[in-house]
């Protein structure tokens, strides 16, 4: 699917801000991925093509960077961090225990296209540990088998309009 | 999760100043922010001549936090008067193990980074301030973007400040997911638009730094110290710590297995008792501290007995570790330490940006070996090899194999635990099972 009107403005938006263009590719794959999900050959080739770039040197960053992703995942995407901090405190318990419940390994998503699980390196959340990313940008910090199966029923009963990565779970104001 | 909540005590008699308002109901708003006596340092700051201000900066000592402590008075003096543009690229892609610091300043105080960020350009003469803020710190970003558009309201950004007669322009990015980012000149990399992979020096960026322009290159809590320095003056800034070279407020970093982690604010040279004992509550379940990593995953892992130690750059540079970007983690008697060290390895594996050969192929080399050893495909022999494949990685002299220090990085949880610990790893080798009491890699209290 093309990119929609809104993501291309946003892209364009970008490209006018930064003092010189090239800076502006990074946070157009992110507003591409938010907008279709994935960044796949058709996301790249579109973001090649609005940023005036080989799509190779932009593909090239997709398979660089952690939080860009090449395929669909489910629609919550739990990242639980397993570096030092966390794996001390428990967290190989918690990744475990995701994957016991949802029935699918890491880096796999539900059938139900619900919940994929991914082992993170350092959030910086050692001081909360164990902790875990939702969607790339809400943190659920000082876990337990409990709160992680309390944060799943959650996730389960909310509404579909407020899920994927631009519902941001802060107002304006906070 | 938007308040963060303070139980945080701090080292006896000591005002915060770094974390003063974390915790501090909306001091990210500026109305907040200017009612605790914010932008006052500004005020001050552009009553100063430039070259006073980097003076002053050089004079108190201070040292980047963000993992080198290089003295960041002299960072700014490197700064060759060029015609504009000149930048300051602020480095808040903090992602060393067991450091979250900058994410607390980051969420709760964006404002102190804007105003310390403004100071810094106004001493430097630079023309644009670029804040790349890690890419998972969603929370901050909006923080931190909000600060700087109501900078630009009150006058602090733009043109003109304050009427001084000097401009500057803010930019904002988000990083996307890669350790490296944090490596100052893959950063510069990450901002053009390229793979983040560090670049060979010199020049450094000082004289070709973003665009090949000349760019200073700070951290989120290095220049969150200028502020204070520029309004409460040198002797207060160098009476905390040990003058000359280790002075300042410090953030450490607690995390592991203590009773009371988090960001603890102290002045820089706190011994490792009073930081675990005294205001981390001590090992939890009243275990015995086995192993304590002083200074973020990069640095070498010392014994359970160093109560006594400062932490500072000089006392535990003299040590053969380093206090790096300020994480302190504490490991329990009941953990596996070569488990937690090849956990590490496995980090780095990950995040090797794949430039240099070296590091590449063998931080893979070290996690294949380590896990032979984990499940008793091994012998002795290997622990040797093991050994020697991570001594040979290293960024600094005498090897200099690597462009940039996550080589040396990546091996210093290995050698320093096969260093301290070799018959844990032995034990491994020979029967695949850990020398713990439950048998368990780690025994967390759940």
């Amino acid at each position: 699917m093309p990119l929609s009107e809104q993501a291309r403005a946003e892209i364009q938006a970008a490209i006018a801000y930064y003092p010189q263009r090239r800076t502006a590719v990074l946070p157009a794959l992110r507003i591409a991925q938010r907008d279709q999900g994935f960044l796949g050959p058709e996301q790249v080739n579109e973001v090649a093509e609005l940023m005036d770039l080989d799509p190779n040197a932009v593909h090239m960053l997709v398979t660089f960077y952690d939080m860009l992703y090449r395929e669909p995942k489910g629609k919550y995407v739990l990242g639980v961090c397993k570096n030092i901090a966390c794996y001390l405190r428990g967290a190989d318990q918690i990744i475990e225990h995701l994957q016991d419940k949802l029935g699918v390994g890491l880096n796999e998503t539900t059938p139900d296209g619900m919940f994929t699980i991914r082992a993170f390196e350092c959030l910086a959340s050692c001081g909360t540990a164990p902790a875990l990313l939702l969607n790339n940008e809400e943190y659920v910090e000082n876990l337990s088998i409990e709160k992680v199966d309390a944060l799943l029923e959650a996730l389960k009963a909310r509404p579909p309009e407020a899920a994927g990565e631009h519902r941001v779970p802060w107002g304006t104001n906070d | 999760m938007t308040e963060r909540a303070v139980k945080q005590p701090t080292a006896k008699g000591y005002e915060k100043v770094l974390t003063r308002n974390v915790g501090v109901p909306r001091a990210y708003d500026i109305d907040v922010y200017e009612s605790r006596g914010g932008y006052a340092g500004l005020k001050k700051a552009l009553q100063m001549k430039p070259a006073e201000l980097v003076d002053l900066v050089k004079n108190s000592g201070l040292r980047g936090r963000g993992g080198a402590g290089f003295a960041t008075g002299l960072k700014w003096s490197f700064v060759p008067n060029t015609p504009p543009p000149r930048y300051l690229v602020v480095n808040g892609d903090e992602s060393e193990p067991g450091t979250f610091h900058d994410r607390e300043l980051l969420e709760n105080d964006p404002h102190q980074l804007v105003e310390g960020a403004i100071i810094t350009c106004y001493a430097v003469n630079l023309t644009a301030a670029c804040f790349y803020v890690r890419g998972e710190f969603a929370l901050g970003y909006h923080r931190l973007q909000r600060a700087v558009k109501q900078a630009y309201e009150r006058g602090y950004l733009g043109k003109n400040i304050l009427g001084s007669g000097y401009s500057l322009e803010a930019y904002l990015i988000q990083g996307a997911g890669a350790y490296i980012c944090g490596e100052e000149s893959a950063l510069l990399e990450s901002l053009e638009g390229n793979r983040p992979m560090p670049r060979s020096r010199p020049p450094f960026p000082a004289v070709v730094g973003l665009y090949g322009r000349p760019t200073v290159v700070n951290s989120v809590e290095t220049i969150c110290n200028v502020p204070h320095i520029v309004e409460r003056g040198l002797e207060w800034y160098l009476s905390l710590g040990t003058p000359p070279r280790n002075t300042g407020p410090f953030i450490y970093c607690l995390s592991g297995q203590v009773n009371n982690p988090g960001n603890h604010e102290g002045p820089l040279g706190i011994t490792v008792g009073e930081l675990v004992n005294d205001i981390g509550g001590g090992v939890w379940g009243g275990r015995k501290m086995k192993a304590f990593i002083p200074g973020g995953a990069s640095s070498a892992w010392l014994n359970g007995e160093c109560w006594d130690v400062k932490l500072d750059f000089d006392t535990l540079g003299g040590m053969k570790t380093m206090l790096g970007s300020g994480a302190q983690i504490v490991l329990d008697d009941q953990c596996c330490v070569p488990h937690a060290a090849t956990r590490l390895s496995e980090f780095y594996n990950h995040e090797s940006c794949g430039k240099c050969t070296p590091c590449r192929e063998g931080t893979r080399w070290i996690v294949k070996l380590a896990h032979r050893i984990l499940d008793g495909e091994a012998d002795s022999k290997d622990v040797d090899t093991l050994f020697s494949i991570a001594d040979r990685i290293g960024f600094g002299p005498p090897n200099k194999m690597t462009l940039c220090a996550l080589g040396d990085a990546a091996t210093s949880c290995i050698t320093s635990t096969i260093r301290q610990w070799r018959d844990e790893w032995e034990y491994h080798a020979k029967h695949g099972k850990c020398p713990t009491p439950t048998g368990k890699p780690v025994n967390p209290i759940l």
